[in-house]
């Protein structure tokens, strides 16, 4: 991983590739890598899917070696969604391979002369690029069965469907996970625009011939990785809950707390709720045949993810996420799990991103397109986002274009992006983070809930802004730091709990760098990859006024508790104080 | 006014027959605290680790009056 391939779309003659030596990104990863590579290159005031925006693909420190939970992939741009800068995570193959193929990062950089579509296939004797105008328009399960008959199924794929063609702000990148599904996406913030601004379908990488990557120090990696695994195995969550329900275990747990956001965040809980609950989804998996333990890439040891089958045993999709479960369910009155898994499947076919849908969907029924509790009718919205239908690209667009095109108040929205899977006002510490994170609305960037619900790291009254601002702080910091780790998030539970697990972590790294990384370093790095994003985010118009929340939030107060968003807007401002 | 019980993820094995949509309904002669609720269910504490009375974050020293919520769950965390 000492190179950076950087592809010119816009290059005299066609796309040019180049590699690059790391220089001033080297000891970088993940999300460091992205946001470095964004904040010193990109100008914050571009057009997103102009010649001067680029797209940064990049694995994380420990992308390719044998560490476990080391596959998942950062991918960076400015936002055409919130306008700032972006990066989107997601597990799947790609990273582990382009990580073995030596590269630290992908640049798409320029813009095409004309609208040829073009597939990159990377593999140990370079780079391809060549025109594939054949496959406009393919959804990510067509085009990943044509990419599978033309290199096999050991490869690894990077794609957009036709929402990132038509460059619709919600569209995804897809990764394609073990079975060589496009099932794993960067969902986040219209990265799939930027790709589809690129010219670019897909990005095929094959690994064939490359080795693991190797530490400095062998021994005290394999020690250190091993136990590293063991902490894992040990903590109840990461060892036991995540693997038997998943995330949507989190359906109950978040709705009897009163901080479900429910028919477009109107109330706080879900009558609906236990038909779609992660239990009755693992019970309805296993029933049919499908899995409910299941994990999105090689050395994945939590395996929160599973299959989910239709009621005649066949593949549906992927065990949809808590978020989806919510976006597509409950936030639209829905409690047809069938129906919700169809939405899954095709958000992920058209290369969109389930959480901005979900929730455009829950606006378009508050704007009356749609009953809530219809779920034939939010199939149909969504079909139109994916037949590209006029009504399609006003929705596909997101939930703050689509209030905005039919005059809706309440938009669950920051800098552009929509909230997920919990009310900032049953879990007040999750505001904060929606508030003021860089990325928008994001509950991955500082995921209060751990320590608000779960008594994961402490506890903090979720119903109070008291703790709150330091809470969401400490977060986001060391968020920053996983994320350019590579490592999926949800190590945070074993290492929050348990500072053994913490330290095994560090010496990976360290084995594998041959670093002397401390806790404060951790912090350190966390800190410096905040400060750049934010800073990009400053230099592209977003100030303090957009580190708030809709005025709903405080002046609507959600059931049960009854209660508005309290943390007041100068505690907001602290966040990033230092 | 009997007290609504629901439980989550592994603790249902606990409980016979246990009904997700409605959860348990339970009458008490006198007020209880949540670890008395567990005896009475058979549910061991150790497996408990959040206790939520009518949404709000509790523990097992809690007293039950009748007519509350009570939600119990083994640890869980997701995202
Ligand atoms: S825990 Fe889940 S999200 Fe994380 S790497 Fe494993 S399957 Fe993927």
């Amino acid at each position: 991983m000492d190179k950076i391939l950087r592809i010119d779309m816009g290059a005299e003659g066609g796309p040019r590739a180049t590699e690059t030596k790391l220089g001033a990104y080297t000891g970088l990863g993940g999300r460091a890598m992205t946001s470095g590579i964004v904040s010193k290159e990109v100008p914050p005031l571009c057009h997103p899917l102009g010649e001067d925006n680029k797209l940064v693909i990049a694995p994380g420190l420990l992308g390719g070696t044998t560490a476990a939970m080391s596959g998942r992939l950062s991918v960076g741009c400015k936002s055409p969604l919130t306008g700032g800068i972006k990066e989107a995570n997601s597990g799947g193959q790609p990273a582990q391979v382009l990580a073995r193929l030596g590269y630290a990062a992908i640049v798409l950089e320029g813009k095409p002369k004309d609208s040829t579509l073009y597939k990159i296939l990377i593999n140990k004797d370079g780079v391809k690029i060549t025109p594939a105008d054949e496959l406009k328009g393919l959804g990510n399960y067509d085009l990943i069965d044509k990419m599978k008959s033309l290199y096999g199924d050991k490869v690894a794929c990077i794609s957009i469907g036709p929402a990132g063609e038509m460059k619709l702000s919600a569209a995804s990148i897809a990764c394609t996970d073990i079975e060589m599904r496009p099932t794993r996406h960067a969902g986040r913030g219209g990265v799939g625009a930027v790709m589809g601004s690129k010219g670019v379908k897909v990005i095929v990488l094959d690994d064939a011939g490359m080795k693991m990557r190797s530490p400095k120090d062998p021994e005290k990696f394999k020690a250190a990785a091993k136990q590293f695994v063991e902490g894992l195995r040990k903590h109840p969550v990461t060892g036991q809950g995540l693997p038997a329900y998943g995330t949507n275990v989190l359906t109950n747990v978040i709705n009897e707390a009163g901080a479900y956001p429910t028919h477009n965040f109107m109330w706080g809980r879900f009558e609906g709720c236990s038909a779609i609950s992660g239990e009755t989804q693992a019970e309805t998996e296993t029933a049919r045949g499908g899995l409910a333990t299941h994990g999105c890439h090689r050395g994945c040891v939590i395996k929160c993810s599973g299959t989910y089958v239709n009621k005649d045993g066949h593949y549906l999709t992927k065990q949809p996420e808590y978020e989806t479960v919510w976006a597509h369910g409950g936030n639209c009155g829905i409690s047809d799990l069938d129906a919700i898994a169809m939405l899954d499947r095709m958000d992920d076919d058209f290369g969109l991103d389930t959480i901005e849908m979900g929730a455009t969907i829950g606006v378009a029924m508050e704007a009356g397109l749609a009953k809530f509790g219809d779920a034939d009718a939010a199939i149909n919205l969504l079909k139109e986002v994916g037949n590209g239908t006029p009504l399609g690209r006003i929705l596909g667009n997101g939930a703050a274009f689509t209030g905005k095109a039919f005059g809706v108040e309440r938009v669950p929205v920051v800098k552009g992006q929509a909230m997920p899977a919990y009310d900032p006002r049953g879990i007040q510490g999750m505001g904060v983070t929606y508030a003021t994170s860089t990325m928008g609305a994001d509950h991955t960037a500082g995921y209060a809930v751990m320590t608000n619900i779960f008594k994961v790291g402490g506890f903090v009254d979720p119903l109070t802004p008291e703790g709150q601002v330091e809470l969401s702080r400490n977060l986001q910091i060391t968020t920053a730091f996983i994320d350019s780790s590579g490592m999926c998030l949800f190590i945070a539970f074993a290492i929050s709990d348990q500072p053994e697990t913490f330290q095994t972590f560090l010496d990976m790294l360290n084995a594998f760098y041959g670093l002397s990384l401390t806790a404060d370093g951790v912090t350190a790095l966390g800190k410096s990859v905040l400060k750049k994003e934010r800073q990009f985010n400053l230099d592209a118009g977003l100030s303090a006024e957009h580190d708030r929340l809709p005025a709903f939030f405080k002046k609507e107060t959600l059931p049960p508790h009854n209660i508005t968003f309290m943390v007041k807007d100068q505690d907001l401002d602290t966040v990033f104080n230092w | 006014m009997p007290v609504q019980v629901f439980l989550n993820a592994t603790l249902r094995k606990r409980v016979k027959s246990y009904d997700a949509a409605g959860g348990l309904s339970i009458s008490l002669s006198r007020p209880v605290t949540v670890a008395g609720l567990c005896d009475m269910l058979r549910i061991p504490k150790g497996e408990i680790k959040l206790i939520m009375i009518d949404g709000r974050a509790a523990s097992l020293e809690n007293e039950l009056k009748g007519n509350e919520r009570v939600g119990l769950f083994p640890p869980v965390g997701g995202g």
